[in-house]
């Protein structure tokens, strides 16, 4: 049987096509947005929920477990992001960050371990952004969020080592999507300006990475952040 | 309902106990320890258990519910302490 691939945020931007990408390469794929998918697709499966919802996320992934009886990797692209000032943050835009990008990741994390450990295998990735190692000013509460997904990363990772599920993080630059629509060309050119390739990231370059942690072969391979474009 | 439970609690100590082989875990009573005591399994083996146990409520009862709690690793108030503090747990829970 293929295996199964549970993958956040797939209505659009990376997420979408990392649910493409990984039907064309034969794998069974399982998607979930805030939005309904309208349209069927072979080897796709979606679900529509909030990924901070504990009893959402608990239905997907038991209604995944009992059509596909595993899952093997998890993949939690959902994300948002916001750029502002400090001082011109209101709490309730850090609460919705917090919600989606650290809540939603432990939810699945702890969900999807769950079903992996009872088959003593897993891969799963999460998310990370060049904006917490470069530490960029107007993205305080985004940095800090993915800093948190860095945290569970290394630590998960070793408290799910002994069920063979490995644990790890790519760090896309910016990517031409809607998460970066609103962000100014000068503050995107700096951004680029502190890469060592100093180039927009392109989504092939972000399936590089997780086609490295998620091949068997990459049971050695636990607890790491690989960011793109040479940020250290 | 709560017999179910306990039988639920029952199987899956066996399973686990299937690959610890540990004395105490053979013949299982509302008093059997399970985590913090002389007679404590390791949080991975307790982990698997909950985990476990889960499932089966999920598979025959067709209830969802997640037995996580901020007491888990409390020596003393762990509410997988005993069979019986589970037992509650669950019935809590549900």
């Amino acid at each position: 049987m293929a295996e199964v691939i549970v993958i956040t945020g797939t209505s659009k931007g990376i997420g979408r096509y990392l649910a493409e990408y990984y039907i064309n390469e034969g794998y069974r794929v399982v998607g979930c947005s805030r939005s309904p998918l309208h349209e069927s697709i072979d080897g796709y499966d979606h679900h529509c929920l909030d990924v901070a919802n504990e009893a959402e996320v608990l239905e997907m992934v038991d209604a995944v477990f009992k059509k596909y009886g595993k899952i093997d990797i998890l993949i939690n692209n959902a994300g948002i992001a916001s750029m502002n000032h400090l001082l011109l943050t209101p709490l309730k835009t850090v609460e919705k960050i917090f919600l989606t990008n650290v809540f939603g990741t432990f939810l699945f994390i702890r969900e999807v371990a769950k079903v992996m450990s009872k088959k003593k295998y897993g891969r799963i990735v999460n998310f990370a952004t060049v904006a917490t190692p470069l530490k960029l000013e107007g993205e305080a509460t985004y940095a800090a969020s993915k800093a948190a997904v860095v945290s569970y990363t290394r630590i998960l990772a070793k408290e799910l080592a002994v069920f063979n599920i490995t644990v790890n993080a790519v760090g896309p630059t910016p990517v031409k999507t809607d998460l970066i629509k609103g962000v100014s060309n000068e503050k995107i050119n700096a951004l680029l300006k502190m890469q060592a390739v100093r180039r927009f990231g392109a989504f092939k370059d972000i399936t590089n990475v997780i086609d490295f942690f998620i091949k068997p072969q990459s049971d050695f391979i636990t607890g790491q952040v690989i960011y793109l474009g040479g940020i250290c | 309902m709560e017999e179910q439970f306990l039988e639920i609690i029952n199987q899956a100590i066996h399973e686990l106990n299937e690959d610890l082989e540990y004395d105490h875990l053979r013949n299982v009573t509302i008093e059997t320890e399970i985590f913090g005591g002389e007679n404590s399994i390791d949080s991975i083996s307790l982990a698997s258990l909950i985990t476990e146990i889960e499932f089966l409520i999920r598979e025959k009862c067709a209830l969802n519910v997640v037995l996580a709690d901020e007491k888990a690793m409390s020596m003393k108030n762990s509410p997988y302490r005993n069979v019986g503090a589970l037992l509650n747990l669950i019935t809590e829970k549900l």
